[in-house]
Formats: C-alpha cells, sequence, structure tokens
C-alpha cells in the first residue's frame, strides 16, 4: 500500500461502510482492512474500502426466513434432555430445529448458548454434580457435531479452527465450525496444540482464513497472541471467535475474507 | 415430506428409512403421530447413496481400501471425505463396532506411527475420528440391556477409546453415560453412586501405572461390575468381558 493513497481514516472509512467504529477497526486488527498507522490514527486507502464495501454488498446465504421459533420451549427440552443424560432427546431438538432450516448460528445463539450457560450456572451453584455437567457437555458435543453433519459442506475454501492456548472447551470451536459450515466453508477443527504446531498445520494446510478459538473472556489475550503469531509467520487472514463473542460478525467477517480473496490474490 | 414419501424417494422400506431417522443419518422431527422431513435432506441421503453403489463393490467393505481412504482424508485434515469412507463401509453392511475395530482404530494408529506427519495434523485426525465415532454412537432403541457408565479415569487423556466403547455398548443395546476421559476419582464415584448403573467401563491405553492404580481403586470402591478396557483389546472382547461381568455380578 503506498502512503499517499492513504487519505481517508478510519471514521469515514466506518460511515463508508455502514458499520460502527469499532466494526472497522476490528476489520484493520483482523487484517480484513488494509490500514497504516499514522500519527492520529489509522490511514485507508478509499479503493480497499470501496472494495470492502462492494463485497459486502455481495448476495451472502445467511438470511433466514423461516418463522420465529418458541424458543423458550426448545432450550428448555434441552436443558432437561441434558439434564438427564438423554441423548435422544437432545437430538430430537434439534432435529425439530433442522426441520425449521434455521441455521446453525441461530441454533447455538438461541439454543445452545443459554442452555450451557444455564448448566454451567447450575453447576456453579451446586446443583449440579461435576459428572452430570460433563455428561451434559459430551451429549451437546455430539448432537452438535451431528447438526453440523446435517448441513452440506460448501465450496467456499478450507477454514482453520484452532483454540487459544489452554482454552479446553471444544463445544466453543465446534460452535464456530457451525457459524462456518453454515457460511459455506470447509472445516477443519484442531485440538488443543502448542502454538507452533497450530502454525505448522497452517502453513501446511494452506487455509483461505482461519479462527482462534476462545471460550471465556479471559482467554482473549492468549488468543490475540495466537492471532498475531499466525498472522505474522503464515499470512493468512485470522480472526477470533466464541460463543461468547458475536458469532454472526464471526460468520460475516470470514465472508468478507472469501469475497476479498480473489482481491488480494 | 412425511416417512412414508421419503422411503418412497429413498428406494427403500419404510422401517429402513425409519431406522436412518434413528440413527440420525436423515434428520426428521415428530409431528403428531408421523415424522416430517425436509425434501433437500432426503434428496441429499438419496443421491449418496447413490453415489455410494457406484463405489461399492459387490459384498463385504473392502476394509483395506476403506482404510487407505480414510488415512488420506485424515492425514489432509478433511472432515467431509473421512465420514464419506464411514458412511461407503456402512453401506456395504459393515456395523458401528466394526468401523471402530476395523477403520478408525488401525488407522489411527498407522497415523501415530507415520514420521510425516507433524503432531498437529495426527491431533487434528483425533478430532475428526471423534466426530465420526460420535455419529456412530446413536443410543439404542426399544428397551435396553441396562445401564452402563464409560469414562477414562484420570489421568487418561484419550478421548477416542473411552468413545469407541460407548458405541460398541450402545450397539449392543446398552443405555450408556458418556463421561469421557480424564475424569477426576471423586466425580466418577459420586456420580456411580448416583446413577447406579449395572455395570461400569474403564477404558484406559496410557501404560502409566497410576492411571491403573485409579482404575483398581475405583474397582474396590464400588459394588457395581467394573470392566477396565485396555490397549490391543478388541471391542467385541470388551463386549465380551461386560457380558461376563454382569453375568458373574448377577449370580
Amino acid at each position: 500500500m503506498e502512503i499517499e493513497q492513504c487519505r481517508m481514516d478510519l471514521e469515514s472509512a466506518a460511515r463508508a461502510l455502514g458499520v460502527h467504529y469499532q466494526t472497522a477497526y476490528r476489520w484493520v486488527r483482523t487484517g480484513l482492512l488494509p490500514a497504516v498507522k499514522a500519527d492520529q490514527g489509522y490511514r485507508l486507502d478509499p479503493r480497499d474500502v470501496e472494495a470492502l464495501a462492494a463485497a459486502r454488498r455481495a448476495p451472502r446465504p445467511l438470511s433466514y426466513t423461516g418463522r420465529r421459533r418458541d424458543w423458550d420451549r426448545l432450550r428448555e427440552q434441552l436443558y432437561e434432555a441434558l439434564l438427564a443424560g438423554d441423548e435422544t432427546a437432545a437430538r430430537r431438538v434439534f432435529e425439530r430445529v433442522r426441520l425449521g432450516r434455521v441455521p446453525l448460528l441461530e441454533q447455538c445463539g438461541e439454543l445452545l448458548t443459554p442452555t450451557m450457560e444455564r448448566l454451567a450456572d447450575a453447576w456453579a451453584g451446586g446443583e449440579l454434580s461435576a459428572a452430570r455437567l460433563r455428561l451434559a457437555i459430551g451429549i451437546a458435543e455430539r448432537v452438535l457435531a451431528l447438526a453440523i453433519g446435517w448441513v452440506p459442506a460448501g465450496s467456499r475454501g478450507l477454514a482453520l479452527v484452532a483454540p487459544s492456548e489452554g482454552d479446553r472447551h471444544r463445544l466453543g470451536g465446534l460452535m464456530i465450525a457451525a457459524v462456518l459450515r453454515d457460511a459455506g466453508w470447509a472445516v477443519c477443527r484442531l485440538g488443543a496444540i502448542p502454538a507452533a504446531e497450530v502454525v505448522a498445520v497452517a502453513r501446511r494446510t494452506r487455509p483461505a482464513v482461519a479462527v482462534v478459538a476462545v471460550g471465556e473472556t479471559s482467554g482473549l489475550e492468549a488468543a490475540g497472541a495466537l492471532q498475531a503469531r499466525l498472522q505474522t509467520e503464515t499470512g493468512i487472514p485470522v480472526l477470533i471467535g466464541g460463543p461468547r463473542q458475536d458469532l454472526a460478525a464471526l460468520a460475516d467477517d470470514s465472508l468478507t475474507i472469501a469475497v476479498r480473496l480473489p482481491l488480494s490474490g | 415430506m412425511n416417512l412414508e414419501s421419503a422411503a418412497k424417494v429413498l428406494g427403500v422400506h419404510y422401517q429402513t428409512a425409519y431406522r436412518w431417522v434413528r440413527t440420525g443419518q436423515l434428520p426428521a422431527a415428530k409431528v403428531g403421530s408421523g415424522y416430517e422431513l425436509l425434501p433437500e435432506d432426503v434428496e441429499r441421503l438419496a443421491e449418496e447413496r447413490r453415489a455410494q453403489a457406484r463405489r461399492a463393490e459387490a459384498g463385504s467393505p473392502d476394509w483395506v481400501k476403506a482404510q487407505e481412504r480414510l488415512y488420506e482424508a485424515l492425514a489432509a485434515a478433511q472432515p467431509e471425505p473421512a465420514q464419506l469412507v464411514v458412511d461407503d463401509v456402512l453401506a456395504a453392511g459393515a456395523t458401528p463396532l466394526q468401523v471402530c475395530d476395523r477403520l478408525l482404530a488401525p488407522v489411527l494408529r498407522w497415523l501415530d506411527d507415520d514420521d510425516l506427519l507433524l503432531p498437529g495434523q495426527v491431533a487434528a485426525a483425533a478430532e475428526i475420528c471423534e466426530e465420526v465415532a460420535g455419529r456412530l454412537a446413536a443410543p439404542p432403541r426399544g428397551r435396553p440391556r441396562g445401564l452402563a457408565v464409560v469414562a477414562s479415569p484420570a489421568g487418561e487423556g484419550h478421548r477416542l477409546p473411552s468413545l469407541m466403547a460407548t458405541v460398541a455398548l450402545r450397539a449392543d443395546r446398552w443405555r450408556v453415560h458418556h463421561l469421557g476421559a480424564d475424569v477426576p476419582d471423586e466425580d466418577l464415584l459420586s456420580f456411580i453412586t448416583e446413577a447406579l448403573p449395572d455395570v461400569v467401563v474403564l477404558s484406559l491405553i496410557v501404560t502409566d501405572g497410576r492411571v491403573a492404580e485409579a482404575a483398581a481403586r475405583l474397582t474396590a470402591a464400588v459394588d457395581v461390575p467394573v470392566v477396565v478396557g485396555a490397549a490391543g483389546r478388541s471391542l467385541e472382547e470388551l463386549l465380551e468381558a461386560v457380558e461376563g461381568a454382569v453375568r458373574a455380578g448377577a449370580g
């Protein structure tokens, strides 16, 4: 990027893109939106901003036209099923939702995340043993993996999902995989492995995008470190995501990367 | 679409379509007295089956070829082709137990010994296998033989051996509470006391003495039959051991 062309500031860019300043800033940090750091904040090339705006106007597959679901009832059913360790009943809830053509993004946000939070609260309050919580998480993982399999794999390219160091919540990584699958990516999920090995796998498999999964908000720092390292050492765009982050924004960002790929190639 | 029309589209008997709904291959929701399905889900399964028929050779599954295909898919860290290999051998008549014993387990050992693969690739392959095995672990229908608790004791972090034990037990019509790997003693003990299973299966493949000790401690602490599955033991043998332990406990 040539410095003299970078005459737009981040606020104007955000306006041109029709997003909040913080969103534009996040895109700069993840490498989605090229920018150079100047004395007074970031400077951007208007052509980059326009390219991104055009990419965002392109049709995307995430629209949901089905009827509103009775989420309260479905959440209650899932909660009871997980509490009782009843895998069949948990499957049934997801099948019902699948029949409504509800995107996986919404299944995670409306159904799974609140239910898992309620279970975690019950455990923290001493109402639920550690073993029961473990049982519930295992069922949730298997049922979500099943639901992901019901969505045909897309042809957008390979997305790599790696947990941030010390993060042992597999369910978070699965939710990211779900959202990416909805967005048409083929997803490869890595287990908890050291950062150097994540880099090595990324070098070998050459994904179009990588996502660092973060469970708790306290893990954001570690996630940022892995993001920076992956981006520097492989040049692959790296996003951060998790059930406590904005999964919709993650899907959106991944699509923006997908549309931009030919431009940056 | 109801199940009868789905069966017609798929060119199979109603009972077969029903079985696929039960195993989760065909997503369906119960509406009133029947099932409702999405036409695109039915069409996709029909298309998969046509493709399988083209690939399948007459008779039983070709395990060597399936192993090679699975190896390729796992080495490339690609979940979809891996699932496809499993779907193919299932379509050729393999049981979930055979998929574990003759496909997943040998290929994972193969990957483990392969110096050309990065440790991260092997870890990604294990994740894929876990998803595949999770899909095989459909809970049994009808009256179960009893309740089993499956876990690996603290110190055993491998997740697949216990999951495969769950696959085998559920295929053998056991209701299973699957606690997974690396379960602390006290959690497991209190759960067994609360859930009162007919049998406990402890799965371990690490040769760490402390894990074996934990298994022995647990065996002594509960008055439920405990079966310890170890490395090198097939799932068939595990099921036989469970059978024997339950019979001895009842006698």
